[in-house]
């Protein structure tokens, strides 16, 4: 009997394909890590969220802004590692108006798993706020980057368990 | 007795020493997230276990530092502001990742712990002396250690699962 790892899976498969496979549930590291992001950027509400092929999932919350489940964020905006609110207006083809028409601030720092944004962490606000200073963003950045790792570390758990539950029934 | 009283008993230095902590990505995350929440030039994360200590991670240093002159204070669970005399910080100098020697002049440390047992502790140096931090500061460095205690509980409890699972099949 043969068991795969999360590197066999990435070989043949997008990470974004990969985790949706492995289906992670929400964690408390990543409500915790949302609530220290929330009290850094002094923003209300703040989502860490997984990307599949068209839509998103929360799997991390701080006083959650209710998320479209259909996912409308596409192409090269998500390349960067810092999505700010006037990015939709430049890339308007590629967002939801409806959505962020509502929403006065919002910053996304991209989580990135083997090389490709596979999510994201968002603060937001529905009230006019200053701009997010430049620590504050590289807090954030931090912040994804742990986000990153942990959702790794998860993945790779629960591809270990799958092996082990399949291994049970020998 | 039952198996969570036992699990109760088990003394935590003991146990993290045992499942093997090791110093990783997560914490050297951690430790640039309290940087930038407070502003401090360089931050590190300790474990002090049966009095070794184990640097696990840094931010705009590069490992090993010099043990810093606080290690064994117990802090009371509380934001420790410490200012550093300048015959003191003349003495002491910690290495940035750029190569520069730094005199730092004040920092905060936090005590960490581990199924309520100190295991360690987070350090912020600034080549100032910033002054106490603000109740707000407090309750975001707060915010910091509980997402750190959370992580070195979720990988402590992955390593002792894989340990389990490697057990199995040596059997």
């Amino acid at each position: 009997m043969t068991s795969i790892t999360l590197d066999d899976m990435l070989a043949v498969a997008t990470p974004q394909d990969v985790l949706e496979k492995i289906e992670l549930t929400n964690s408390p590291v990543l409500d915790q890590l949302a609530r220290s992001c929330a009290k850094v950027t002094k923003r209300p509400h703040v989502n860490i969220v997984l990307y599949s092929a068209d839509e998103v999932y929360t799997i991390g919350s701080y006083n959650p802004v209710c998320m479209r489940m259909k996912r409308t964020l596409y192409g090269p905006i998500l390349q960067k590692p810092i999505v700010e609110l006037s990015d939709f207006v430049l890339q308007s083809t590629h967002s939801d108006p409806q959505t962020i028409a509502q929403m006065k601030s919002f910053t996304m720092a991209t989580i990135k798993v083997a090389g490709e944004t596979v999510g994201g962490i968002s603060v937001h606000d529905y009230q006019e706020c200053s701009t997010l200073t430049e620590s504050q963003k590289d807090f954030l950045i931090q912040a994804a980057q742990l986000a990153a790792c942990v959702i790794e570390t998860k993945a790779r758990l629960k591809t270990t368990l799958m092996n082990a539950f399949s291994l049970s029934n020998f | 007795m039952d198996i969570l009283e036992l699990l109760s008993k088990a003394d935590s230095e003991d146990e993290l020493i045992k499942v093997g902590i090791e110093p990783g990505e997560h914490y050297d995350n951690i430790a640039a997230m309290f940087a930038h929440a407070t502003g401090a030039d360089m931050s590190a994360i300790w474990l002090v276990l049966k009095g070794e200590q184990l640097l696990i991670g840094s931010h705009n240093t590069p490992s090993p530092l010099p043990e810093p002159p606080f290690l064994h204070r117990d802090l009371g669970g509380k934001v420790l502001y410490e200012p550093i005399s300048d015959e003191k910080a003349a003495v002491i100098k910690y290495p940035l990742i750029n190569g520069e020697l730094a005199s730092m002049r004040s920092g905060y440390y936090l005590d960490i712990t581990y199924k309520k047992q100190k295991v360690g502790y987070v350090a912020m140096a600034f080549e100032t002396r910033v002054g106490e931090p603000s109740p707000e500061m407090v309750d975001t460095l707060f915010s910091l250690r509980n997402l750190t205690i959370s992580v070195l509980q979720g990988r402590a409890n992955a390593r002792k699962m894989l340990g389990e699972m490697q057990a199995v099949v040596k059997r």
